[in-house]
């Protein structure tokens, strides 16, 4: 089944790599959506929603912890899967993230590797 | 637990080692570029030894530490590992990092802050990671400001780094690839390896992350620049200078140490060439302005417009969608190095001119203005088959005439063009239309600048597909004799 993505993050150049770096990892996605802060992202949520969100967790307007809580309020992002991509990455943010409802947490830097592995679960 | 300071300071030297060489690897993982670094020299040294060691433009992260470490660091990158780290991070073509290393200015740097920033992010997410591993009591590293231009000359101002402080400096080289190695290292204030008991540790490693503006983190690194109890006396003058001559490592490519005096009116010839310190400024992704003064290079300007709007594009691979086609223009993977000839010249002339130089092209006409060009399939068609080698024992005493047949009665004229702002996929379709392998490149005054040709795409496709592997040199044109 066709699956779709999308990247939050507030650096265009970042979403880029994050980009570069699913494809690398051989991951395929029918569709992907790019957004620059939560707003913009729960903005496009809400026309139209997607199956995996690679979540930035510092960003101006709304940060990526507040965009957890925000997808999980919403009907239908049900079965949206949200991974946390950050260069931090404290036990407690982790921690704290994850019991708003994120379902996975990747480090900066990373790896196509990485990716395969945080991301093949939630996809299959 | 690691608490005295010394013990800190030893570890936190130690584990730099690892966090460079884990960037490296990191980086290597990312975007397949073979990068490795080397631990130069641990010294002490003021802000006066760092501005010897980084005189052009440098990029400073400042991070915040929690924990056992406790304030601010920098990690600093000179203006070679400034281009070529974030110009491989957004896959810019290899002539053009090298070229910005060289020339880059302040109008490159602020095009590519977004890529610079990112850089910065990696970075301090790797320290990060090290650290934990390896520094017990550490809580965590934060980015907390990134700074590109000359910040030695206010340094509390811009990089929260007090100007009269001693700090440890750790140098190192580092390589990407096939480019020059470049230096970069971090600047540890001796403040921060002071002790704190473990009930300040652990509150301090619980506290959330919180990015502060530039202008607020100068702050608090002022309040916490206090001399620590343990920081050995101020030397006199004299005395630190030749110490610090002593350790100081001369920096590549520049000059050797002159005396005071000299020094300052170099420093003051230097300033007065380049641009004011704080034009040079540029704060974390700034407002970009239209009343932004025209580059001095103007090549070097327009490229980073282009890098510029690869940044805003949505995310694609190359080869993958026609976004990267349309950023990429004709300026940034044409070949400038091009072949002239007058209309006057022999097939042989000609001819010999391309084999001499393995063109694919001849521009025909004068000082930047063309009147026709010649491709080797041009003279290929004029010439006789029996000049080739292979029919050599053929060959007719009247082969030899056509040789003497003049480049203007060959060459294809009207001249097809395209200008330097011409995007990639504009240029392809150019080709593919008109069936033609190269087209030269002409700025608005009529002038050469350069020759796209498939050859130029192609070399750029390859370098930029991690997908497909290069093996020995590509031929610029196939041979033709």
């Amino acid at each position: 089944m066709a699956k779709s993505l999308m990247i939050v993050d507030d650096s265009a150049t970042m979403r880029k790599i994050i980009m570069r770096t699913v494809r690398m990892s051989g991951l395929k996605f029918e569709r992907t959506e790019e957004a620059g802060n939560g707003a913009e992202a729960l903005q496009k949520l809400g026309g139209s929603p997607v199956d995996i969100i690679l979540c930035d967790v510092n960003m101006p307007e709304m940060m990526g912890t507040e965009l957890v809580k925000k997808v999980r309020e919403l009907d239908s992002c049900a079965n949206t899967k949200i991974v946390m991509v950050s260069t931090e990455s404290s036990k407690e943010l982790i921690d704290g993230v994850m019991a708003d409802g994120a379902n996975g947490f990747i480090n900066k830097p990373f790896t196509p590797e990485k990716f395969q592995e945080k991301l093949s679960p939630l996809i299959d | 637990m690691a608490t005295s300071q010394t013990e800190v300071e030893s570890q936190a030297v130690e584990l730099s080692a690892e966090a460079f060489e884990a960037f490296c690897d990191d980086i290597s993982g990312m975007f397949g570029a073979d990068m490795a670094c080397e631990q130069q020299d641990v010294t002490t040294v003021t802000v006066k030894d760092l501005k010897k060691h980084f005189k052009k433009l440098t990029a400073v992260n400042s991070v915040k530490a929690e924990g056992v470490m406790d304030g601010t660091f920098q990690l600093v990158f000179d203006q070679g590992g400034l281009f070529t780290l974030s110009g491989v991070i957004v896959m810019m073509p290899a002539n053009r990092i090298l070229e910005e290393i060289k020339r880059g200015t302040v109008e490159d740097m602020e095009a590519m802050n977004d890529a610079i920033g990112e850089t910065g992010n990696l970075l301090v997410g790797t320290w990060d990671r090290v650290f934990r591993e390896g520094l017990e009591g550490h809580g965590h590293f934060v980015q907390s400001n990134s700074f590109i231009g000359k910040p030695w000359d206010e340094p509390e101002k811009t990089i929260g780094l007090a100007a009269d402080g001693e700090f440890v400096f750790v140098s190192y080289e580092m390589t990407i690839g096939e480019y020059p190695a470049f230096k970069c290292g971090v600047i540890f204030p001796r403040t921060i390896f002071g002790s704190k008991s473990d009930a300040e540790q652990a509150a301090s490693a619980q506290e959330e992350p919180k990015e502060k503006p530039a202008t607020e983190e100068a702050a608090a690194t002022e309040e916490k620049a206090e001399p620590a109890q343990e920081e050995p006396e101020e030397k006199p003058a004299t005395e630190e200078a030749t110490a610090t001559e002593e350790k100081a490592e001369p920096a590549q490519e520049e000059p050797e140490e002159k005396p005071a005096t000299e020094e300052a009116t170099a420093e003051q010839k230097e300033a007065d060439a380049d641009t004011d310190a704080s034009d040079n400024t540029i704060e974390e992704k700034p407002a970009v302005t239209d009343e932004k003064e025209e580059s001095k290079e103007p090549a070097a300007g327009v490229v980073s417009e282009t890098i510029q709007k690869m940044a805003e594009s949505p995310a694609v691979l190359p080869g993958e969608s026609t976004d990267i086609f349309l950023a990429i223009c004709a300026k940034d993977i044409m070949e400038k190095n091009i072949i002239w000839g007058n209309p006057d010249d022999s097939v042989q002339q000609v001819l010999a001119k391309m084999q001499q130089a393995d063109a694919g092209y001849t521009m025909v006409g004068s000082d930047g203005a063309l009147e026709g060009i010649v491709s080797k399939s041009d003279i290929a068609g004029a010439i006789s088959p029996y000049l080739r080698p292979i029919f050599a024992k053929w060959r007719r005493p009247l082969d030899d005439a056509t040789l003497q047949i003049k480049t203007k009665w060959i060459m294809t004229r009207p001249v097809h063009t395209v200008s330097p702002d011409t995007s990639l996929a504009a240029i392809m379709q150019n080709m593919s239309q008109l069936g033609q392998r190269g087209l030269p490149v002409v700025d608005k005054q009529g002038k050469v600048q350069g020759l796209v040709t498939v050859f130029d795409i192609f070399r750029f496709m390859l370098n930029d597909n991690p997908n497909v592997s290069m093996i020995g040199k590509t031929s610029k044109a196939p041979p033709l004799i």
